[in-house]
């Protein structure tokens, strides 16, 4: 017994492949991309020439980011904040999913003092201190 | 004369045939035989059009990707634009204690020759230790023999004229190095 297919199919056009299904998985990837190596910084936080390292392994950058500008006033996530706002804000409890650490922008031309008074403002918080540096792979060693 | 014609049925389905009898001419004020039905209905509003099933099954209504591809650009212009690619690194600065790190030079300097704890003094591009000042460049090899001697801290002072980045660089190398402790000690305010 043969099967034998409808002449009515031959009518309808073959459906071409949409080139939109495509075009989504191409962009998909990029944010996906995007989303696992970029770190999100705010404007001013770019602003700031980081110390340099070179045998450092590579981290993410997560919350909450505390940057010291050149004129020693300090940011916390973007928000200009006194050295008691910033030890408040951090005496929270962290985020759930989030380290219990704080992360330091500091300009690398920063004086050592400044950088250690940062420090011991960030004791009665119980978070963890990081320095946020530049990892420079061109630099000699 | 009687005349014949063809007339619709009422339902349009087909066409009936001598059921009417027109009357001679000159008489044609009178209709002779049955009346006329009602103005029949149009034939396209009554006869259902034929439908033949599709093999192939109903056609799915296709899934508009447009919209979904406009999320998708505006996404990953948001993180093409929030985020930075540069590339960062750590370097573990601790929970220093004030009173231990005032402390600690006093305790240092009594202890004086340990050969397990290095007392250094960071300044601009430079680490002096007792006599000898050591450039940055070539701490890593100090630090280095230092380890193979048994290091295992070291009391980082500052100067002022030490920046954030001779102290990264100081921590880089002992980080490296693996060395056990480092107490990273200001000078004293005021």
């Amino acid at each position: 017994m043969s099967i034998t297919t409808s002449p009515l199919s031959d009518q309808r056009p073959p459906r071409r492949p949409d080139f939109g299904l495509a075009q989504v998985n191409i962009v998909l990837l990029l944010v996906l991309f995007f989303l696992v190596v970029g770190t999100i910084v705010e404007t001013d936080e770019l602003s700031v020439d980081l110390s340099k390292t070179e045998d450092l392994p590579l981290e993410r950058l997560p919350r909450p980011l505390l940057l010291i500008a050149p004129d020693g006033t300090w940011a916390l996530d973007g928000q200009a904040m006194s050295a008691a706002e910033v030890a408040e804000a951090l005496s929270a409890p962290a985020a759930e999913g989030q380290p219990n650490a704080v992360y330091i922008l500091a300009p690398q031309d920063l004086p050592a003092d400044s950088l250690i008074a940062a420090m011991e403002a960030l004791v009665p918080t119980g978070r963890a201190v990081s320095l946020v540096t530049l990892k420079d792979k061109g630099a000699a060693p | 004369m009687a005349a014949s014609i063809p007339r619709r049925r009422a339902d349009g389905e087909g066409v009936l045939s001598g059921d009417l009898t027109l009357p001679p001419s000159g008489d044609q004020g009178t209709i002779v035989g049955a009346p006329l039905p009602e103005a029949p209905p149009p034939l396209a509003r009554s006869i259902e059009p034929v439908r033949i099933p599709d093999p192939r099954g109903p056609r799915r209504a296709a899934f508009a990707l447009t919209p979904l591809a406009d999320v998708m650009f505006q996404l990953l212009i948001f993180f093409m634009l929030s985020s930075s690619l540069a590339p960062y690194a750590l370097i573990p600065l601790g929970a220093p204690s004030a009173p231990q790190s005032t402390n600690a030079p006093a305790e240092a300097s009594q202890g004086g020759g340990s050969a397990s704890r290095v007392i250094w003094h960071v300044s601009a591009g430079e680490v002096r230790s007792g006599e000898a000042t050591l450039p940055l460049a070539s701490l890593r090899d100090v630090v280095d023999a230092l380890k193979a001697e048994g290091l295992e801290e070291i009391l980082l002072f500052t100067t002022p004229m030490a920046t954030t980045q001779d102290v990264a660089t100081v921590l880089e190398v002992v980080q490296v190095a693996n060395v056990a402790r480092v107490r990273l000690i200001g000078r004293p305010k005021g």
